[in-house]
């Protein structure tokens, strides 16, 4: 499937959203795999299948309320799949609060 | 009897709880009263002070008793016409609130039973955990689909709420080596805990609301 102009977009401004800190993602009992809501009726959810192994590859999925899948995309349609991917794991996961922690502490210490 | 004429007499005011208007109205029989011998006592003053004399009042009643009971009966008709306006506007408040009342106990069963959840997971009962799960998941989406007034913002959450469930009901019965279930049970309970998070964060939101319907 070859990803639309505005399927692009959609993909991009999710990165760019999620790099601002608005957009609030989850991590699901599935491994490896963030989920975020919007509108009250449309989830996204970003999935790495097979972590670690030989081929791995992510996928990002909109469906509605009722669990129809209206979209599909995977890194192959779109490259930047795998940066929201990322892009949600580290938000979900706050890691860059947990980096910012690390850092502040380490700073501290060498002042001190 | 009594009970019935003291609703339709006193004007129900816009107010959300109406057996607190059927409470409050309960033997009230001034308004009744007051309809009643209101407008013939208004008559006969008018008349004794026209006339000074009961014959020639009674003769004016008597030639124009038709026209006097037509205008009584047109004051008592819109006043009944109001009053039945009122008590149809708070009786709809009040539906909307017991509605909006048995979906949030609705949401608070909920919650309650993914805490529940996060037992059987602990004590790895696979089974339980989508059993439940998937009743958690088909009162959320229930209560999603009939709060129709709930803030975008509360059915976002449950709606994130619905998918973290349904990855717990999903993932339950998945089929996972004996190595890996201990990662796997944690995974379950992180997605537990954000689920009746989230869920404890519509309830929250769902009962301000009620509050500020209350008021």
């Amino acid at each position: 499937m070859n990803a639309s102009p505005q399927d692009i977009r959609l993909i991009d401004k999710l990165i760019e959203g999620t790099g601002a800190g608005k957009i609030d993602w989850q991590a699901t009992a599935v491994d490896s795999q963030y989920t975020a809501s919007f509108k009250g009726k449309w989830s996204v959810l970003v999935t790495e299948y097979n972590p670690g192994g030989a081929e791995t590859w992510w996928s990002v999925t909109i469906q509605d309320s009722d669990e129809r899948e209206m979209l599909r995309m995977t890194e192959e349609d779109y490259l930047p799949v795998r940066k929201l991917y990322e892009a949600a794991r580290r938000s979900a996961l706050n890691v860059d609060e947990a980096i910012k922690d690390i850092l502040k502490d380490l700073e501290d210490d060498i002042l001190f | 009897m009594g009970r019935l004429w003291a609703v339709y007499l006193r004007p129900a005011r816009a107010h959300p709880m109406a057996e607190n208007v059927f409470t409050r109205v309960r033997g009230d029989w001034s308004r009744l009263a007051a309809l009643l011998i209101g407008p013939p006592l208004i008559l006969s003053i008018w008349l004794w002070l026209r006339y000074r004399n009961w014959t020639s009042a009674w003769t004016f009643v008597d030639g124009n008793w038709g026209n006097i009971a037509s205008a009584w009966g047109l004051s008592v008709g819109v006043y009944v016409l109001m009053v039945a306006q009122g008590a149809r506007r708070a009786a709809e408040q009040a539906r909307q609130l017991g509605r909006a009342r048995g979906l949030l106990e609705e949401l608070e069963e909920a919650n309650k039973k993914i805490q529940l959840v996060g037992v059987f997971i602990g004590q790895r009962k696979w089974d339980l955990v989508n059993h439940v799960a998937g009743e958690v998941l088909v009162s959320c989406k229930g209560i999603m689909a009939r709060w129709n007034d709930l803030p975008g913002s509360s059915s976002n959450t449950l709606l994130e709420a619905c998918v973290l469930i349904r990855s717990i009901a999903d993932s339950a019965i998945a089929n996972v080596s004996e190595d890996q279930t201990a990662k796997h049970a944690r995974r379950l309970l992180r997605a537990q805990l954000s689920a009746a998070e989230l869920l404890s964060t519509a309830l929250g939101h769902g009962k301000q609301l009620a509050e500020r319907k209350d008021e």
